[in-house]
């Protein structure tokens, strides 16, 4: 066997390499090489890329976004420094820097009552500047979370000026039914931050004992105070208790003692239950006495006293040197209310107090010596005399202390 | 050319074209000879044909035009980028060598053509291929002063005694002198040093680390 020079066409032997007469290669030649040298390439790549990662680590880790989770108080850090967050149901725990975790109120079942869990913050020891704070949060929300079933409805939170010092507060509304709830706040910052508050609110369902002229022995101030006397003996605590009243007139004074019952006063055609005693009310049971339609007629004296919190609706006082007094540690609701030909309609005389009333809405004051006076009162809730009438008085409202009051929605006459 | 115990090396030329090859016949094995016959590497000579009967190894290879290293270093020493590229042009050699699995086991000044600017490694008479499962090579072959000290039957050699040689090469490039005796300073010392542990293990695994380290 035997093949051609590929160059020269010499004769050669078929497994020769070379031509010996033009000295030619007769075989395909590989170029060989070394392969990149990418290990040191990718040292330096690998090197570049854990630089590159430190400095963004660096540059991030200060400033990714943070969550701080607390309970009633939380300390947030950012760059302006650190801010101390507590959460509260009332302006005064804001001022006195005391955080409320957990709350428990009473209601009777499917009654709603309200209430108002709000955000203070401090920064340095004082009272920060909540506007410049809230200028760098992305969102404010406040959400009731049931332990049980049970429902408590929340408003957002929001800048109300009623309840300064806080920095944001919601209503929420509440019946006997809604159980415990964890009330959870969330402050989003824009920078990614989340701070979380937390507080426990439960609501006690209280039993309800109803006494009426029907039932019971109503028609004298006697009888009033020997049913009011077995009540205490009889009845648990937590028991709401409501009294229909007959319509007739109660000679004498009547004393509401240690728990709160409810008055609901009977009307037959012009005749409605009336007081011509002082009513004085000096419950420390945190749970409303709650006063409807009766007539507080007076010769002198003072109509309604009042040491504990009172709502009442649909009453008239008249002839009174004080038609009703709130007193230390007491707080007056009133509704549909008359104050007529009294030295003074209605008296704020309360440095203290566990609810607050901050509306006084279509109401008549007319023809006392002065219609509202404001001698003592704590705060800056601005109360709203919207929808209520003035006439007659010789001082419609009597406010030396200046406490803060709206009464653009009012009539004079 | 060259006329040894082993064999001889002689000039031949092509009348037609007065082409000049190089013809090596000596006594030994011409496996290595045959694995490059198909090999391009503008650092190695190109194989041209190889033949082989009762132990004699008849070769025709590439004549390369240019000065030996050894001519060269007579009286003059390179610079450090010189020598570094002259390195890196033989390790690129050895690479090839080391990728056949044969180790070239005498690289040595008189081993080494330069040609322009390229470094051309030749001679490959004492070249085997790497058999790992012996404990020590048969023959003590190689250069006094080159060989690796497992060259002297210590064990079994492998690509790592090139890389001794290669550093004892860089540093006389250098200082002129066994690293033994002097040892070249800067970064290229280190270099050398490494390349020159007595136990191979310490040296570079590979010539693409020492390429990397250069």
């Amino acid at each position: 066997m035997s093949k051609q020079c590929k160059n020269c066409g010499a004769q050669l032997p078929e497994a020769a390499s070379f031509c010996p007469r033009c000295a030619q290669s007769q075989i395909e030649r590989k170029e060989v090489k070394p392969p990149r040298l990418w290990r040191k390439k990718l040292r330096y790549v690998l090197l570049g890329a854990a630089v590159l990662a430190a400095v963004a680590l660096a540059f991030y880790l200060p400033n990714r976004p943070q969550t701080f989770e607390g309970g009633a108080a939380v300390t947030y850090t950012d760059r302006d420094g650190n801010y101390d967050l507590l959460v509260t149901f009332f302006p005064g725990d804001i001022t006195n820097n005391r955080p409320i975790g957990s709350k428990t109120v009473t209601a009777s079942l499917g009654k709603t009552e309200m209430d108002t869990p709000m955000l203070g913050i401090y920064q340095n020891g004082a009272l920060a500047d909540t506007e410049q704070f809230f200028a760098k949060v992305e969102s404010c929300t406040l959400e009731a979370i049931p332990r049980e079933n049970g429902t408590l409805v929340v408003e957002t939170p929001a800048y109300n000026p009623d309840y300064r010092p806080s920095a944001r507060m919601s209503y929420i509304y509440y019946t006997g039914e809604s159980g415990t709830h964890e009330l959870r706040w969330t402050i989003t910052m824009k920078n990614g931050d989340v701070i979380r508050l937390r507080q426990t609110y439960e609501v006690i369902p209280l039993a309800h004992q109803v006494y009426t002229p029907q039932d019971t022995p109503l028609d004298t101030i006697e009888d009033l105070n020997a049913l009011l006397e077995r009540i205490e003996q009889e009845v648990p605590a937590d028991t709401i208790v409501n009294i229909y009243l007959p319509p007739v007139t109660y000679q004498g004074g009547l004393t509401i003692l240690s728990r709160a019952v409810n008055l609901y006063g009977g009307t037959d055609g012009d005749a409605r239950t009336t007081f011509t005693g002082t009513l004085s009310i000096h419950s420390d049971s945190p749970a409303n006495v709650m006063l409807f339609d009766m007539d507080f007629v007076g010769h002198g004296g003072t109509g309604l006293s009042a040491t504990a919190s009172v709502y009442m609706g649909g009453c008239a006082f008249t002839g009174w040197d004080v038609g009703a007094v709130a007193l230390d540690g007491g707080m007056i609701g009133v509704e549909r209310c008359e104050f007529r030909q009294n030295g003074i309609g209605f008296l704020y005389r309360s440095v203290s107090f566990r609810s607050f009333n901050a509306v006084f809405p279509d109401c008549v004051i007319a023809d006392n010596d002065i219609g509202v006076q404001f001698a003592l009162l704590s705060g800056n809730i601005c109360i709203d005399f919207a929808g209520s009438t003035f006439s007659g008085n010789r001082i419609d409202v009597d406010n030396p202390i200046n406490y803060p009051i709206d009464l653009s929605g009012v009539i004079f006459e | 050319m060259k006329t040894g115990p082993r064999g001889s090396v002689s000039l031949l030329q092509n009348k037609q074209n007065g082409k000049r090859l190089v013809f090596r016949h000596y006594e030994g094995s011409g496996e290595v000879y045959q694995k490059l016959l198909p090999i391009s590497c503008p650092y190695l000579p190109q194989i041209m044909e190889v033949a082989e009967e009762n132990g004699r190894v008849a070769v025709l290879e590439e004549y390369i035009e240019g000065d030996s290293l050894a001519e060269l270093l007579r009286g003059a020493r390179f610079t450090a980028a010189e020598a570094r590229e002259i390195t890196w042009q033989l390790c690129q050699a050895l690479w090839v060598l080391h990728s056949l699995g044969a180790v070239h086991r005498d690289v040595k000044p008189e081993n080494v053509i330069l040609r322009g600017r390229q470094a051309v490694l030749i001679d490959f008479d004492a070249s085997r291929l790497f058999k790992g499962e012996h404990t020590a090579d048969t023959h003590i072959l190689g250069t006094t002063g080159y060989a690796a000290p497992e060259q002297y039957g210590i064990a079994q050699t492998d690509e790592r005694a090139d890389i001794y040689s290669l550093g004892v090469l860089l540093n006389i490039m250098l200082t002129g002198k066994h690293p033994s005796k002097e040892l070249s300073r800067g970064r290229l010392g280190h270099v050398v040093q490494k390349c020159t542990m007595v136990t191979p293990k310490k040296r570079y695994r590979s010539v693409l680390s020492l390429m990397e380290a250069l």
